[in-house]
């Protein structure tokens, strides 16, 4: 009799374990491999707390989640989240994506358009760069300011408080996109989708994009990093953490890792 | 005689011989001498003790009755003991350097496996062996699932897969069905997953176009068809019910939500063309559950030829309708419902006596 340790089921289920296991971790091991293909010094704006839902004490593990944003079309501001229109998602960048939204049938209503599905690209992520430049001249805007009561308010928020992670560009091609945005201090590039979306303006169709996620955007902050966050623990659950920095590295698949995190003084 | 099915159908042919005696006798049929009965009992309580000892069969109703208790019992314990390991790592593992949350994660699975496959030498009815079973396939999931998060890594549908293979591995070695249905639905999203993204879609959203869901189906109704499960109880039919749910849930979801279709179509001719797909499939799994004997196949598309005549009459009626009426023609169908079956159940009895 085959004792039980030698029958094919204890053998399949041990090699399918450890082979598991492995790719895994081989994985992980290669994305951190060598010099990251991009580096970014962020803050507490750029991080928020992700307590996925959890009651207190039920999830010992600490979460930051990336809370990159997109300029809109047509908005003042928006503290975080990429779900509006991007300004620089528009047809012609559908086109250059290869991301088409579906005409039912030749000839018909701009009703009978429907969205595309989610498909996968590159995004190009900007740390405090133009985009937040631009943003922030035109939300505090001095024309602004003087004939809007709220103006002043979104402004500082925008100057103190409100994510500089901006979603710039997204692009099939990984080598060109980095040749684009070489510098790997303030572009990262990672792995997200978008999804095509058409619309009925003044008659006649306009097609735009939105980005519906990001492939990997959150962090687990290791133990030897909770001392900076002892603030954020304290209140856990409200997504608001004290002042802190960090720097976030993304390696050869682009996924993302806490290099370094410090606290930080608060400025008010 | 090699499985424990084998062994209870033959325990229980016994006991259908015991009773059919008993009839036969009391009606005058038949007569035995005693030293026939006392050998024929010595022989079947021999028999029986046999198989008891052996495969820890259910020799009689009773114990037939407090074997079903325990297999509830054996099915909530694994639930609330697959939870209880999903709670209490996360309970803790925030706690641990990242060195240790892998190797804690690694070793459970690894040790959760050994001591399943340990305990089904000592344990042959199988009950506490489907307990840590279940358990050893919740820690190999979190062991893949937690690794993800710890290493920010992309979510890939190619882990569904290797939890699939897990979960068949313990299923058909165990003659597991829990394990068995969660290595169905394993595959059903892998496949479901590929199947978008070979359409252009990123993996994640693969239920947002229902038709992904097909092929899936399929393959799990030729497995039901041209893998061998007379040794394996229920392992056919629930592949066969499971295939199906396959084919039905996305039709209906279709019937009522046209713009989830591939199809470049109007709405309205998608959604009812898959109405009519669903009755037409409905009404050809019940005629191919009467003609092979398939209850599971026959209530299968009975539910779902009923889900989607309720679906339509609520779409047709419920707004112009008053509702004792609505709920009278709803009645009135499940009876005309009833008279149809009442046929088909006649006719099958019909062709046994024939045969017969």
């Amino acid at each position: 009799v085959t004792p039980w340790y030698r029958r094919w089921p204890f053998l399949a289920g041990i090699v399918l374990i450890l082979v598991t296991n492995a790719v895994v971790l081989g994985g992980a091991l290669y994305n951190r491999s060598g010099e990251p293909e991009s580096r970014l010094n962020l803050m507490e704006r750029e991080l928020q707390v992700a307590y996925g839902g959890w009651r207190p004490g039920e999830n010992s593990a600490f979460t930051l989640r990336l809370e990159p944003r997109v300029a809109q079309r047509g908005h003042l501001a928006n503290r975080v989240g990429y779900g509006g229109e991007a300004d620089w998602l528009d047809g012609a960048k559908l086109d250059e994506l290869g991301i088409q939204v579906r005409q039912r049938s030749p000839g018909d209503e701009l009703s009978t358009y429907s969205t595309s599905i989610p498909a996968d690209v590159f995004l190009v992520l900007e740390m405090n760069g133009p985009a937040y430049r631009r943003q922030l001249a035109d939300t505090c805007d001095p024309a602004r300011l003087a004939r809007e009561e709220r103006a002043k308010r979104i402004c500082d928020e925008e100057t103190h408080r409100f994510s500089r992670l901006f979603i710039v560009d997204a692009g099939l091609d990984r080598a060109a996109l980095r040749t684009k945005y070489s510098d790997a201090g303030m572009y990262a590039i990672v792995h997200g989708q978008i999804q095509a979306v058409a619309a009925s303006e003044d008659g006649r169709l306009r097609r735009y994009g939105r980005i519906r996620g990001l492939s990997s955007e959150d962090m687990q902050v290791p133990p030897s990093m909770r001392a900076a966050m002892a603030a954020a623990q304290s209140r856990r659950g409200t997504r608001s953490t004290g002042p802190f920095e960090a720097t976030v590295a993304f390696g050869r698949r682009l996924e993302p890792w806490l290099v370094r995190l410090s606290a930080r003084a608060r400025e008010d | 005689m090699t499985t424990r099915l084998e062994a209870q159908a033959r325990v229980d042919q016994v006991q259908a011989f015991r009773r059919e005696l008993q009839l036969l006798e009391s009606g005058g049929h038949v007569e035995l001498s005693a030293e026939q009965r006392q050998a024929i009992e010595a022989h079947h309580a021999a028999l029986s003790r046999e198989l008891t000892l052996a495969f820890d069969v259910d020799p009689d109703a009773r114990s037939r009755q407090l074997s079903l208790g325990m297999r509830i019992a054996s099915f909530l314990g694994a639930l609330s003991l697959a939870a209880s390991v999903f709670f209490l790592f996360y309970r803790f593992w925030g706690e641990l350097t990242v060195g240790a949350q892998v190797s804690v994660l690694v070793v459970a699975s690894l040790l959760t496996f050994v001591f399943t496959v340990w305990l089904r030498t000592r344990d042959f009815a199988g009950y506490f062996t489907k307990l840590a079973a279940f358990v050893s396939f919740c820690c190999f999931v979190l062991n893949i699932s937690m690794l993800g998060q710890i290493f920010s890594i992309t979510p890939s549908p190619n882990a569904f897969l290797v939890w699939a293979a897990f979960a068949l591995i313990l299923a058909y070695s165990l003659d597991m069905r829990l394990l068995l249905v969660a290595g169905i639905a394993c595959i059903v999203a892998f496949v479901a997953a590929r199947c978008g993204t070979w359409a252009g879609m990123y993996w994640v959203h693969f239920g947002e176009r229902p038709e992904n869901f097909f092929p899936a189906a399929l393959l799990l109704l030729l497995a039901s068809h041209f893998i061998d499960h007379r040794r394996l109880d229920g392992f056919a039919a629930t592949y066969r019910v499971f295939g199906l749910l396959t084919v039905f849930g996305p039709i209906l979801v279709l019937g009522n939500w046209g713009e989830g279709s591939y199809l470049l179509s109007d709405v309205d001719l998608i959604e009812g063309g898959y109405q009519i797909a669903g009755f037409v499939a409905a009404a050809l799994t019940i005629w191919f559950g009467v003609r092979h004997g398939l209850s599971d196949v026959i209530n299968t598309g009975i539910t779902f030829f009923v889900i989607l005549l309720y679906t339509k009459f609520y779409d047709w009626w419920w707004e112009i309708m008053p509702k004792y009426l609505f709920f009278l023609v709803a009645g009135l169908t499940a009876i005309l419902f009833l008279f149809v079956l009442r046929r088909l159940r006649g006719a099958g009895k019909l062709a046994m006596t024939e045969a017969a």
